[in-house]
């Protein structure tokens, strides 16, 4: 937790800089990440399917056998955020929601006992940005913007695998203090309202978790792409 | 396949709707890891790296964009695993034909050009090889891959631009060859960063 402190100096810059502040906004975002969770790996994979790396080492086929590959999750997401610009600097509060939406499933065999294994991972997280960086406005009507920061993030990574004689699921919830580092764009409909797009890396992971009968890292690292709408205004 | 045809038919029908701008050009490429054998866990090797040459499709209908073209990367230098630390395999050789499919949003820079950043993903076409201990295993695999893009038109004319463009793509191919036998349990990972330069026309601009 000794990472809170840099979250604690954030805030105070954040709430600083609202004193000051030539424009407020707030928006809100839909969006996805292309690949949710990292490798998804447990104790219990690496000791009972030969999976050190989970999904990583998760499928294998042979012929005449019907296993469908397990591909990579994709997680939908949500959020919304309040940004404070003064001299082409920003501060940037929010928070984002992703659920994975497809992806995650599928059947392997077990290397052991040659039978087929359906497996499913699954995982939602939130995650609090606290972000700050360069917001450059060109002629007034459109800005692209750089920056970098932490996040606090919570989420729940859950497994299961089946099979005729298998039957285990786990789930591991946990928080990280990740790091982000974002690029964005936005375009100026009119002077109050403004539709833009934002990339953003996360890149952390939880302690290991254990549940009791598998352990397991919470990874929240990935690529978050979102739409946004944002409302502006000047204080 | 069925779904490529209709994204490229919704694509040329909104070319033909388009007021705006049609672009199209040609691509030069680089992916380091092509293949992602850094990433796989307890694998030592010299990763493979693929340069690739593409033709660039853009429609700029006002602040949103459309993206497509097709690319074809090759490695130049092949990924090579440098002792037994993934099992049989030893060598691989991905070639990635690869169709773009994106959407986002255009940022104009006046005079200068445009920044755009977007979403969707790419339909990849693998093939190559996998070089084993017990022979060569040929990849031939169609996916799609999520991804997310960003890039920058820098006018050169009043009808032409230099390109620069980064994308970012997950997507894993099902297992094409063998660690240990009997199972085929080694997969390639088209994953990754790619950055292109190019040129590009704008057909209709003004």
């Amino acid at each position: 937790m000794k990472n809170f402190k840099y979250i604690i100096i954030l805030i105070i810059i954040l709430c600083t800089a609202v004193s000051y502040a030539a424009e407020v906004s707030i928006s809100a975002r839909l969006g996805y990440s292309p690949a949710v969770g990292g490798s998804m790996s447990s104790g219990w994979q690496t000791e009972n399917l030969g999976a050190p790396d989970g999904i990583n080492s998760i499928n294998r086929s042979q012929s005449g056998t019907g296993v469908s590959t397990v591909e990579v999750p994709v997680g939908a997401i949500a959020g919304a955020d309040l940004r404070i610009i003064k001299d082409s600097i920003y501060y940037k509060a929010g928070i984002e929601y992703v659920h994975i939406i497809s992806g995650g499933k599928g059947k392997t065999i077990d290397p052991a006992t040659a039978e087929i294994v359906e497996v499913t991972y699954n995982q939602w997280s939130f995650d609090v940005p606290l972000t700050a960086g360069v917001a450059l406005l060109f002629w007034g009507e459109s800005r692209i913007y750089l920056g970098g920061g932490v996040a606090f993030a919570y989420g729940t990574y859950s497994n299961s695998f089946k099979s005729a004689t298998l039957d285990h699921s786990a789930s591991f919830t946990g928080y990280a203090i990740p790091l982000v580092a974002e690029i964005g764009c936005e375009y100026m409909l009119n002077e109050r309202v403004s539709a833009g797009c934002d990339i953003k890396y996360i890149h952390g992971t939880s302690p290991i978790i254990d549940d009791g009968t598998d352990y397991a890292r919470v990874d929240f690292t990935g690529f978050h792409i979102t739409a946004s709408a944002a409302l502006h205004f000047n204080i | 396949m069925k779904r490529i045809v209709i994204i490229l038919v919704l694509f040329a029908s909104n070319i033909l709707y388009a007021e705006d701008k049609f672009s199209a050009g040609f691509s030069m490429g680089y992916q380091y890891d092509a293949g992602m054998l850094s990433d796989k866990r307890g694998i030592q090797a010299d990763v493979q790296q693929n340069i690739s040459a593409g033709l660039v499709l853009k429609l700029d209908m006002s602040r949103v964009f459309l993206r497509s073209g097709v690319e074809y990367s090759y490695p130049f230098s092949k990924g090579e695993i440098t002792n037994s630390s993934a099992g049989a395999v030893q060598e691989t050789e991905v070639i990635i034909t690869e169709v773009p499919v994106y959407a986002g949003i255009n940022i104009p820079l006046r005079d200068y050009g445009v920044f755009y950043m977007g979403g969707g993903g790419s339909y990849i076409f693998g093939s190559g090889r996998v070089k084993t201990s017990s022979g060569s295993e040929k990849i031939n695999e169609q996916l799609f891959g999520y991804g997310l893009i960003a890039g920058i038109e820098s006018e050169i004319y009043s009808d032409a631009s230099l390109l620069f463009e980064w994308e970012y793509l997950a997507a894993r191919s099902s297992p094409v060859a063998s660690t240990s036998p009997p199972y085929d349990d080694y997969y390639i990972d088209y994953s990754g960063h790619r950055v292109r330069f190019g040129v590009i026309y704008h057909f209709n601009r003004y």
